[in-house]
Formats: structure tokens, C-alpha cells, sequence
């Protein structure tokens, strides 16, 4: 079960940048690019991911994995192929030596990081009593700024209403 | 270093994407934008000015590391310390009883006063082996990896240490008996030897194929008992080059001594 390993490797590097940052954020998704012979059960990863990180910072970070699939070009002929499994031919030559030139990677290609909105500045801006929505009650807007809103206003807006 | 990401390479870049209402259009939107607080004027009272809270920004940080990057690195500095003092190291994988450590055993034995060996031994629980390599002479550490199923490059960075190897030495690296997980960890090791014995079936090379994709050499051990087994050894070593066209093959018996010698002579490879 080196998928154990793995989740515990991608959950150090990605904490590692969170700590970096100088805002607070939280990671909203982690995609990876997992070659079809790196060797990693992309099923047990999915399967292993929520247990083993529940109780880490990323319990509602989603994983996405990029799935690469062999390729291989002959080392006798030059024929450039997919390859399934290490043990399969040159389909020309029937040649084993191959160079392998994708499907071994096993790498974090980025990490989708949200960073909470900062509170509003203090001393500066309006006193909070007089920082009321003035959409409520209101139809939002049709087009212009008002379609610039964004999801949290909108959700705002709808329980207000219900 | 990268101060955007931490990384250390100058090729990664920060990637700042604008929130929009709809995640699918994420991916498409301009880079590097800076988000401004969205200021709305109400049309009926002029003089008010709301400033709504700064949404939540999404942002791409590029990494492309190596998962096992740490592991990788770690492994760099081991082998650095091998080379410097010309030590040959060696990570012997196997499914679980195919006779790594009696392999090791009648090595010690064989082999005392001709070559200096140390012993780094894995296995999850219990440190019987390190007590049959002790018992042969030679310096041994035992890694107890609990659950875990394979050798990490620190675990055998922290054995290196207590052991401090001698310049021209053998240090040999018993990984836990497991043909899967081992072959993906690089411990900094100078040849990687998997040990299959001829009772295990011819068929291992392509059953597992990562392990054999990734060794130098094949010991086909307990050769003793061919006489009482159907095995192929031409078809096991057949399988083994389809996965692995440049494995060696020895063939021997740590119990009787037999293709021993094959095997010395093998260990005197350069660094
Ligand atoms: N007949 C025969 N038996 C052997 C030979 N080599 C090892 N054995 C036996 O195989 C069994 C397992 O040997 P070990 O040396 O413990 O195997 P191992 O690979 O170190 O096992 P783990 O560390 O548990 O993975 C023991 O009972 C050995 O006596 C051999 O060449 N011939
Ligand atoms: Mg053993
Ligand atoms: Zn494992
Ligand atoms: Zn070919």
C-alpha cells in the first residue's frame, strides 16, 4: 500500500505551500498527473484519499487526477507507440528496448488555493451600521454590474428572500 | 527560490484567477489580474457607497513537483555519501522468504576477512533477521517500518549514519519482503538485486513487472530444489527480459553454496 506513502507526500508538499503563503487560504483542489506505468492504483489513491486526510487542513480538498498513458519509442526501429505495460513489444520489431518517453510521472501539477476574504480594513470604510445591502428585497440586476456579483451576494440575496 | 511558491526552480509561475460564478470557466480566464473590492452605487442614494467584502480569491499555484520528490532528494544524498567513500550499495528486493537474508548469511559467512559488509536490515515487525546477520559478524541495523511496506530513502539516511560505513565496503539493504511497493522508492542505492526463488512460479517478472522493470540484477534463488518443482527457468528469464531487457540473471542456492561464486563476482562491480 505505497498509496499511503503517496497521499502523505502530496499532503506535506501541499501544506508546505499553504504555510508559504502569506494570506490564510484553504486548497480547494490538488490536481495530479498519474503516468499509466508509475505504479500508483489510481482506484485505492481515490479510495484512500478521504479517510487519510479527514483530519488534515484538506479534508474538503478535491483531487483530480490526470491520467498519462504510455508511450514508448523502440530503441531498434524508431517506432513510436502507446504502451500499456512495460513487457509489451515494438508492434514493428518485436524489439524490449524501449525508451519510455511518458507514463512515468507521478507529479503534483498545481494546487487551486482559495484565499478567505480579508476583513474589512479598520478605521477606514463605512461604520457597519451603515453597511447595508441594498439589493435586498430587490430583483438583482439586470446585465451590467450587477451580473459582476458574485456567488456569495447571490446566495445572499436568495435566502433574504425565502 | 521562487517566491511565489516556494518552489526552487524559475520555471514555476503564480497563476491568480479572477472568481467567477460558473468553476468550468475557471481554467480559461487571464492570469496575474488583480481582484478589486466590487464598489456598487445604489441609484437612489447617491451619497451611500457600499463597499462589499472582497469575494474569495481562487488562485493557481503551478507546482509541478515530483510526488516523491522528497524521497528522490533524500535518495541523491545517500548515494553522494556511497560514491565519496566508494561504497557499494545494494537493495535487495523479493516477495516475502525468497532467501534474502540467507542469501546474505552465506555471503558473510563465505566472504569474511575478503570484504567488509554492513547490513541494513527492513521488515515490519521484529528484529530476527538483524539477529542472523549479527550472528554472521557484520554491522546491522534494523528498520522496523510497522505498517509501512517498503524502505524509505530516510529511513536508510538515519541507518547510514549510526552505521557509518567504511570507504570500499559492501552495505547491503534488505527491503521488506514485498514485489510491489519497494520498486517505486529510490533509497540512493548503487544496483538494485531482486531475489526470486524457483518455487514462486516463472511468471513474477510480468506479474510484477514495475520491480523487474527497475533492477540490475536477478538472483534465482534455492536452485537446490529444481529437482521436485515444475519451473522454467528459460521462460522466467524470458518474462524477466520482455520487462527488463538489460537484467541480469544469477543462478544459486544459499543453502547448498551452489552459483555462489557467479554471485561474488558480481558484487565486485565498480561504484
Ligand atoms: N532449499 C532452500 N531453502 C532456502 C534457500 N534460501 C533460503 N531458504 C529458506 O527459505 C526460507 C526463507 O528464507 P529467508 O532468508 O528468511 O528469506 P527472506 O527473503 O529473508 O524473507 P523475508 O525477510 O521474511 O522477506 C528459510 O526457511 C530458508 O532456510 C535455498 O537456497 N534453498
Ligand atoms: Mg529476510
Ligand atoms: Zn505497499
Ligand atoms: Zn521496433
Amino acid at each position: 500500500m505505497h498509496e499511503l506513502s503517496i497521499i502523505q507526500s502530496i499532503l506535506e508538499s501541499t501544506l508546505a505551500v499553504v504555510q508559504d503563503r502569506s494570506e490564510t487560504c484553504t486548497v480547494d483542489s490538488i490536481d495530479l498527473q498519474v503516468g499509466a506505468l508509475a505504479g500508483v492504483e489510481l482506484s485505492t489513491l481515490e479510495f484512500l484519499w478521504p479517510a487519510a486526510v479527514g483530519d488534515t487542513p484538506l479534508a474538503d480538498t478535491k483531487l483530480q487526477i490526470e491520467q498519462l498513458p504510455g508511450k514508448a519509442v523502440c530503441s531498434d526501429c524508431g517506432k513510436s507507440f502507446n504502451i500499456g505495460f512495460y513487457y509489451d513489444p515494438c508492434p514493428d520489431c518485436g524489439s524490449h528496448f524501449l525508451n519510455i518517453t511518458q507514463g512515468e510521472e507521478l507529479r503534483i501539477k498545481s494546487i487551486t488555493l482559495v484565499s478567505a476574504p480579508s476583513p474589512p480594513p479598520q478605521g477606514g470604510g463605512l461604520p457597519p451600521n451603515l453597511n447595508f445591502d441594498w439589493n435586498e428585497g430587490k430583483p438583482p440586476l439586470p446585465g451590467g454590474r450587477g451580473g459582476g456579483l458574485t456567488a456569495p451576494q447571490r446566495l445572499k440575496n436568495q435566502m433574504v428572500k425565502n | 527560490m521562487c517566491a511565489t511558491c516556494g518552489c526552487s526552480g524559475n520555471g514555476h509561475q503564480l497563476k491568480t484567477l479572477l472568481p467567477v460564478l460558473k468553476p468550468a470557466s475557471f481554467a480559461g480566464l487571464a492570469m496575474d489580474t488583480q481582484v478589486e473590492p466590487l464598489v456598487v452605487e445604489a441609484p437612489e442614494k447617491p451619497a451611500v457607497r457600499v463597499q462589499t467584502p472582497p469575494p474569495p480569491v481562487k488562485t493557481l499555484v503551478d507546482l509541478e513537483r515530483d510526488i516523491l520528490d522528497k524521497n528522490k532528494r533524500m535518495a541523491e544524498r545517500n548515494r553522494g555519501f556511497f560514491e565519496a567513500r566508494n561504497i557499494r550499495a545494494i537493495n535487495l528486493v523479493s516477495s516475502p522468504g525468497s532467501g534474502k537474508t540467507a542469501l546474505l548469511e552465506r555471503t558473510l559467512a563465505d566472504r569474511a576477512g575478503k570484504d567488509r559488509f554492513y547490513v541494513i536490515e527492513g521488515d515490519q515487525q521484529t528484529d530476527r533477521d538483524a539477529e542472523r546477520i549479527a550472528a554472521g559478524g557484520a554491522p546491522v541495523v534494523q528498520i522496523n517500518t510497522g505498517k509501512g511496506c517498503h524502505l524509505e530513502a530516510d529511513m536508510v539516511h538515519q541507518a547510514i549514519r549510526s552505521l557509518q560505513p567504511e570507504t570500499d565496503s559492501i552495505v547491503f539493504i534488505e527491503n521488506v519482503g514485498n514485489l510491489v511497493c519497494p520498486s517505486m522508492f529510490d533509497l540512493g542505492e548503487g544496483r538494485r538485486v531482486v531475489v526470486i526463488s524457483v518455487t514462486e512460479g516463472e511468471d513474477k517478472p510480468i506479474k510484477y513487472p514495475d520491480m523487474f522493470h527497475t533492477a540490475d540484477l536477478c538472483v534465482i534463488n534455492k536452485i537446490d530444489l529444481l529437482p521436485y518443482l515444475q519451473f522454467d527457468l528459460e521462460q522466467l528469464k524470458k518474462y524477466g527480459r520482455q520487462v527488463n531487457p538489460n537484467l541480469e540473471f544469477l543462478e544459486v542456492s544459499a543453502t547448498t553454496g551452489a552459483g555462489m561464486e557467479g554471485w561474488y563476482a558480481w558484487l565486485s562491480f565498480t561504484v
